[in-house]
């Protein structure tokens, strides 16, 4: 817990309001609920939970070291490196409708991040 | 182990008791320590509606009684029990598209807020609250009850709902404006 919004406490109505809500706040005892809650209870077999879990992991691990073996076995690993060298251009030239390009296309992807981020809906 | 003994243990040897033993007295425990502060977080949220709060509150209990068995113990109990209950109260709001109320859409609310009908000067602060955060959209409603009242930091706000900590500060600063101004026509 962090009180970093209480330094605004006396002089705003909002803030003075939530703390006068929050000092007055009842503790509400109700034993019913406990015992309803805990009849209602489902049967839950955690050891079960637990063990699915456990298995799952597994499987994904080896699922991880057969990918692994066979990825060794059959991808020829020289080629693989010597076409991703290739793809590295031997030489470049950078010029301002580059430069402006780069920034049009940082500031947008920017924006889309941005609305993404804030939009509900996403 | 005998109801008394439950009082003296932490939350992270209730949680292992629960799961291990699948003793339903260290959850209910756990239930004791916790329901009254969800149940009026709820209330607050419901625009202080006691029946739809406490049903609420027994979904999230259930819900997190099924996950018991994923509760990290190094977080905090009380921070995984919001997170489950704020998700509880939004499938609730996307199902019955629990209403926003604007102060401008309904002027009868800012006279309930300024007349607090029939509760005594101590509940009616907790009702005034709960219709001011009714005009802020769920998830708004959320943040400013978790920032103003359980004064709740940036990233733990974002931790337990799970939203990115941009959008949290957005709805702090978003929301301040419109409860201010609701406030505001309320005093008049």
């Amino acid at each position: 817990m962090n009180n970093e919004n209480t330094y605004k406490a006396d002089q705003d109505p909002l803030d003075a309001l939530f703390a006068s809500a929050r000092q007055a706040q009842p503790n509400l005892i109700d034993h019913s609920f406990t015992k309803i809650l805990v009849n209602s209870l489902p049967k839950v077999n955690f050891m079960a939970q637990k063990e699915r879990a456990r298995k799952g992991l597994s499987f994904d691990l080896i699922g991880a070291v057969i990918g692994l073996l066979m990825a060794y076995l059959f991808i020829d690993q020289t080629s693989l490196v010597s076409s991703f060298i290739g793809l590295i251009p031997e030489s470049l030239v950078i010029s301002p409708l580059l430069v402006i390009s780069a920034i049009a296309a940082v500031g947008f992807s920017s924006i889309v991040a941005w609305w993404m981020v804030e939009d509900d809906s996403f | 182990m005998k109801k008394q003994d439950l009082t003296i243990l932490d939350e992270a040897q209730l949680v292992e008791l629960a799961v291990s033993k699948n003793d339903q007295l260290a959850f209910a425990e756990l239930v004791n320590r916790h329901q009254s502060n969800l149940r009026y977080s709820l209330r607050q949220l419901t625009d202080w509606n006691e029946a739809l709060a406490d049903d609420l509150a027994q979904d999230t209990f259930i819900q997190a009684f099924k996950e018991l068995a994923k509760f990290r113990q190094q977080a905090k109990f009380s921070s995984w029990l919001y997170r489950i209950g704020y998700n509880v109260f939004l499938q609730h709001v996307r199902k019955k598209a629990l209403d926003t109320q604007s102060l401008d859409e309904n002027p009868l609310l800012s006279n309930q807020l300024e007349q607090g009908p029939e509760h005594d000067e101590e509940s009616e602060v907790h009702h005034k609250v709960a219709k001011l955060l009714a005009t802020l959209e769920p998830e708004r409603r959320s943040v400013l009850h978790l920032f103003l009242h359980r004064q709740n930091t940036h990233q733990e706000i974002s931790d337990i709902m799970g939203v990115p900590l941009g959008t949290v500060k957005t709805h702090i600063n978003r929301g301040r404006v419109v409860l201010q101004d609701g406030l505001q026509a309320w005093r008049g």
